[in-house]
């Protein structure tokens, strides 16, 4: 609890934080709820007829139970955000030397670390309490005749989502103790979840590009637009209903790995 | 003599860099302990090791006879190299983390940075303050756990001549209240200034460990004139304590090999029908011994 109060002291202080947090509640809010405005096969102007949605609400955007779904595919696409802030926390406390000075003042490097981690899961919480917020008002909104006991279903999408950005916070955590600094941990962030492993992953090929280290993550969530819009039959797509348990026991264990290997890093280092 | 720190042999290589070798060194309780050498002698690894921060390559030390742990951080307050805080934060804020780490309850925040001249800016945010506050946070911070040693690393170092004097009374106060410092400095006067014993590095060896005197007052030097300076240094050739005599711009120079205090001098002269009208100590500065011990 200790340590937790010290990163909370930590990141409560920055404005950086806050303004963070803002944006990324705002980006999150503004498309969950805008997306449904968001009409890809407008009736008027498609004379073939053979969709005839007026926007993605109607389509069931908001419907339960696949809500869940769609609203956690839809925050997901802002997980960077609270990453590059912990980059930013992490990597200051090399600049500022303060990680130096913790462990003179009392710390040992393991209660760093922990420190650390509650960062992590202090981001990826609060991740998860506004696209849960957020998902709950619209479906409140677009839902009558909610049956209650079956308000549940679905929410399974909630736990991938949270184990996603988990890893994403576990996977930016371990390269920015590698680095120590935020620009050159971003970079290769960036260069390594966008062209480095889908490349290696077409140049290996299934199944084994399913078991790459982000690449698990990302199956957590297929696109369930094509669904929505009644068009996976079309494009011989399959979404599936549950979040793959499969690819959910290979985030975690690679959550874990990364996890473990940052402590050993730290610990192997002079400060 | 009770130890406070007990340093056994350590050892650090950066490559093929011999940063620390072989050091041992006893800091006694109650003293102001400076460790002195140039740059890159090895005074901030030496540091870096027994705080707990760097590896040693082999060797050993001690705190309070103990291994370091939360309890022997407590109970040392210390700052490496720079003072290192959240800038972001004002100084009571950045006081607040260090108070939870070291948990302390019920800190003296506003207390301690009275103590170091920083009341009044107590709730600025770090970046904003001169370098000079910036160090005097940081011995506040070192303070905050009310601890039995105070470790500071080139504590005026970039300070305007000024800053450098308010660090030093602040130390001089702190040491006056039974706490233990260690200073690491380059700057050699103010070692002589401020400290009880030292210890002199080079190139990650140690040269000299005692008391301060025993580094500066090894070689005296008095200044003395007479009406008749011939006749007196035939006289002051005589004496036993005297080593040699040299003139220099019509003062005679003694070196001398034992302590003589001006009362014996003058006593003795005296006695031999000389009556000195020029009779000053000039102490070897320390940085002429420093000098020495460095190019032995």
């Amino acid at each position: 609890m200790k340590l937790l109060k010290i990163e909370w002291l930590k990141l409560r202080n920055h404005k950086f934080f806050w303004i963070g947090m803002a944006l990324y509640a705002a980006s999150m809010i503004v498309l969950i709820t805008q997306m449904g405005k968001f009409a890809p096969f407008d009736s008027k102007n498609n004379e073939g007829g053979m969709i005839a949605f007026q926007n993605l609400a109607d389509a069931g955007l908001y419907k339960l139970p696949y809500i869940w779904q769609h609203v956690t595919y839809l925050a997901s696409f802002f997980k960077f955000i609270p990453a590059f802030l912990l980059i930013f926390f992490i990597s200051n406390e090399y600049q500022y030397k303060t990680y130096r000075q913790n462990v003179i003042d009392g710390l040992s490097i393991g209660q760093y670390y922990i420190s650390k981690l509650f960062s992590a899961l202090i981001f990826t919480t609060i991740s998860l309490e506004i696209v849960t917020a957020t998902g709950f008002v619209m479906a409140l909104i677009h839902n009558e005749n909610i049956d209650w006991s079956k308000f549940l279903y679905g929410t399974d999408y909630l736990t991938g989502f949270f184990v996603e950005v988990l890893f994403i916070m576990m996977f930016t955590m371990f390269l920015t103790l590698v680095f120590k600094r935020s620009t050159i941990t971003v970079i290769v962030i960036l260069a390594y979840y966008f062209i480095a492993e889908p490349l290696l992953g077409l140049v290996l090929g299934e199944p084994v590009k399913n078991y790459l280290p982000t690449e698990p993550s990302r199956l957590l969530n297929l696109q369930p637009i094509t669904r929505l819009l009644g068009a996976d039959g079309l494009l011989g797509n399959v979404t599936p209903d549950v979040v793959s348990i499969k690819y959910l026991v290979t985030t975690i264990f690679y959550t874990v790995i990364l996890g473990t290997a940052g402590y050993f890093i730290l610990k192997k280092r002079d400060l | 003599m009770e130890k406070i720190l007990e340093i056994n042999g350590l050892t650090k290589s950066y490559g093929r860099i011999q940063a620390v070798q072989n050091l041992s060194l006893d800091i006694p309780k109650g003293s102001v302990f400076g460790i002195l050498g140039p740059n890159g002698s090895g005074k901030t690894t030496t540091l870096g090791m027994v705080l707990g921060v760097i590896k040693p390559d082999s060797g050993n030390f001690n705190w309070f006879g103990q291994q370091l742990n939360f309890d022997t951080k407590k109970r040392v307050g210390a700052i490496l190299e720079t003072p290192n805080f959240y800038p972001y934060m004002s100084g009571v804020k950045n006081l607040e983390i260090v108070a939870s780490i070291k948990e302390i309850r019920n800190p003296k925040i506003e207390e301690t940075l009275n103590t170091v001249g920083l009341g009044e800016r107590g709730h600025s945010k770090f970046k904003s303050y001169s370098l000079g506050m910036k160090q005097r946070l940081a011995i506040a911070s070192a303070l905050l756990s009310q601890p039995e040693i105070l470790v500071l690393d080139e504590p005026t170092n970039g300070l305007d001549p000024q800053g450098i004097a308010q660090i030093r009374e602040l130390i001089l106060e702190i040491a006056s209240r039974g706490i233990t410092i260690i200073i690491a400095s380059h700057i050699l006067v103010e070692i002589e200034k401020v400290c009880t014993h030292a210890a002199v590095l080079q190139r990650g060896v140690l040269r000299f460990a005692g008391r301060v005197e025993e580094l500066t007052g090894l070689e005296g030097l008095v200044e003395i004139s007479a009406a008749d300076n011939g006749i007196l240094m035939n006289v002051l050739n005589a004496f036993d304590a005297v080593e040699s005599v040299t003139e220099e711009g019509g003062l005679l120079l003694a070196k001398l090999n034992k302590e003589w205090s001006a009362d014996d001098i003058n006593r003795q002269l005296a006695a031999q029908g000389i009556f000195v009208n020029h009779l000053v100590f000039r102490k070897a500065s320390l940085e002429t011994q420093f000098l020495n011990l460095i190019e032995a």
